[in-house]
């Protein structure tokens, strides 16, 4: 888990830098990292995260439609965790 | 984590809206507006705040681009609220976004027709979006873009020189970022500002300047078209032939104008004909009556009325069978250029019905309570009036007569009338004045001694010498 939030931390200071290839190469690592993962809401939490940046940061590369893919798997998992939480 | 569910329907909703999906970016934006006020009001997250003003102001200009724009001024309405309570408590509202939202503002206010309310807007935006160049060059293009919009609202305020310096200094920082820090990207907003600022010179009377700007973003839209093979400018590039070819028939270059309206019209053609770009035929219509106006600028009737023949078809296309009433006033201009021209070629009975029809059309959006065409209305019946007159139709010039009075009477009640509708009255009563006194012997048999009277009235309020008797 400790990778993983490195990996985020890195890719959202490299996007900060417009340095967007390479976030996403960070998001994409932790994406993988969480799929591996047992299923749980940390790791959902996680993943969810992960795609909501990876979109913004495709996003800002104009590859939209990868964006959307991204973005629309990470709202499903928002809204998954939110019914979990009542 | 209803708040992060939120804050990705934004970025969704965002990247629904750059694919040209705004009913379902719209659809998110407005989930996670609900999502972040649940949460503030719950749960007391105060923190949330920036975030709902950033949906806020998202789903704002996703409204204003559905032509939504009272909507839209609402949730940048709302947004700025909540970013100037921020800045009071001294929570530091995010100066890039907040800056954002007061230039969407402005913007919106300049497509509602408020110029001056938009410019205390951008003035704010310009102010602090000049502080945050100041640390970080990154902010230099919004401050051009706010600088753009800034000129635009002087310039519809006739405050053409200030507007011009905000066009320069925009022009200047887009020059910086496409020249020397190689964002090619912007070469389109380059473009654009040139555009506003020919667009400005044209309308001061600076004729080569304003040549000049169109012919550097012609030069890039073509480039950028082209070569870079951005196919989604080339109505750009159509549209800055038109304001170029504006500028040579405002120069008395109808010539040189005919060659700019041409190439326009191919562009055109081909993205409505072609392309279904249907949206686009207005545009269309608008350059075949500047081509007509050149032509017959060249004593060409017989093609201008060709091309004042197929305008006049597509605006009644979208004014009869689309019920698209806003282009009524442009079907009345097409009919009276119609009308004009066939005037010149001395079919004075078709002129004439084309006349009769373009002024009910223009009486017709009187009626309906838009009073901006008040000017147009007049200029038609001067020039109705004109044709009758030389029909040796009396009667039917004294109507003319009696419509403009009634026209213009409750104009004129008022302190300060419209500038253009006195413009058009000066032209209607210069009219009257070329009248021989054989010619008003005439008018006096018809009119009643009543409205003689009040024609007089009228010449002498407005600085013209008496009505001949």
């Amino acid at each position: 888990m400790e990778q993983i939030e490195r990996l985020m931390e890195e890719g959202i200071n490299l996007a900060d830098l417009g340095r967007l290839e390479e976030a996403i190469g960070c998001y994409e690592e932790a994406i993988n990292l969480c799929r591996q993962w047992a299923e749980g809401k940390g790791r959902e939490e996680f993943l969810a995260r992960a795609l909501s940046n990876k979109g913004a940061a495709l996003r800002r590369l104009g590859r939209l439609e990868e964006s959307l893919n991204c973005l629309n798997e990470a709202v499903a998992l928002y809204q998954q965790l939110t019914k979990l939480e009542g | 984590m209803s708040d992060k569910l939120a804050g990705a329907l934004v970025n969704k909703g965002n990247v629904l809206d750059d694919l040209g999906r705004p009913h379902e970016a719209l659809q998110c934006y407005e989930e996670a507006i609900i999502l972040f006020k649940r949460s503030m009001e719950r749960r007391g997250r105060a923190e949330l705040n920036e975030e709902l003003a950033l949906a806020l102001m998202n789903k704002g200009v996703t409204l204003r681009g559905l032509g939504r724009l009272e909507e839209s001024l609402n949730c940048f309405d709302e947004a700025i609220t909540i970013y100037r309570q921020l800045w009071e408590q001294g929570q530091g509202a995010p100066a890039y976004e907040f800056a954002m939202t007061l230039m969407n503002k402005g913007e919106t206010l300049l497509r509602l027709g408020h110029p001056e309310e938009a410019l205390s807007y951008f003035d704010e935006a310009v102010g602090i979006f000049r502080r945050l160049v100041e640390k970080h060059q990154g902010f230099a293009e919004w401050l051009a873009w706010t600088l753009r919009g800034e000129g635009k609202a002087l310039d519809d305020l006739g405050r053409q020189e200030e507007a011009l310096a905000r066009y320069d200094e925009a022009i200047a920082l887009y020059r910086q970022l496409v020249g020397v820090e190689g964002r090619k990207e912007l070469e389109m907003e380059l473009a654009a500002a040139m555009m506003n600022k020919g667009v400005t010179l044209r309308r001061g009377g600076c004729l080569e300047d304003a040549l000049h700007c169109f012919e550097e973003a012609i030069g890039i839209y073509r480039r950028l078209v082209e070569v870079g093979g951005r196919r989604e400018l080339v109505s750009e590039l159509a549209s800055a032939l038109v304001s170029k070819g504006n500028a040579l028939a405002d120069a008395d270059r109808p010539e040189e104008a005919l060659t700019c309206y041409d190439e326009a019209i191919r562009v055109y053609r081909q993205l409505v004909e072609v392309e279904g770009r249907g949206e686009l035929v207005s545009d269309l219509a608008g350059i075949l009556v500047n081509k007509g106006n050149a032509l017959a600028d060249l004593d060409r009737f017989e093609e201008a009325l060709c091309r004042f023949d197929e305008a006049v078809a597509i605006y009644r296309q979208l004014v009869e069978r689309q019920g698209q009433k806003e282009w009524t006033d442009k079907l009345a201009a097409g009919l009276m250029n119609k009308g004009a021209t066939l005037d010149d070629l001395g079919r004075f009975e078709e002129a004439l019905q084309c006349y009769d029809e373009g002024i009910r059309w223009w009486e017709e959006v009187m009626e309906a309570g838009s009073k901006h065409v008040a000017a147009w209305l007049l200029q038609g019946l001067g020039v109705r009036f004109e044709l009758k007159r030389r029909m040796k139709d009396w009667r039917g010039a004294a109507e003319d007569i009696y419509r403009a009075l009634a026209v213009v009477r409750p104009f004129f009640g008022a302190e300060s009338p419209p500038e253009v509708t006195v413009m058009a009255l000066t032209e209607f009563l210069f009219r009257l004045r070329l009248l021989t006194p054989e010619e008003w012997a005439e008018l006096d048999e018809v009119m009643g001694e009543e409205s003689l009277e009040e024609l007089r009235d009228w010449f002498e309020r407005w600085g013209n010498e008496p009505v001949s008797q």
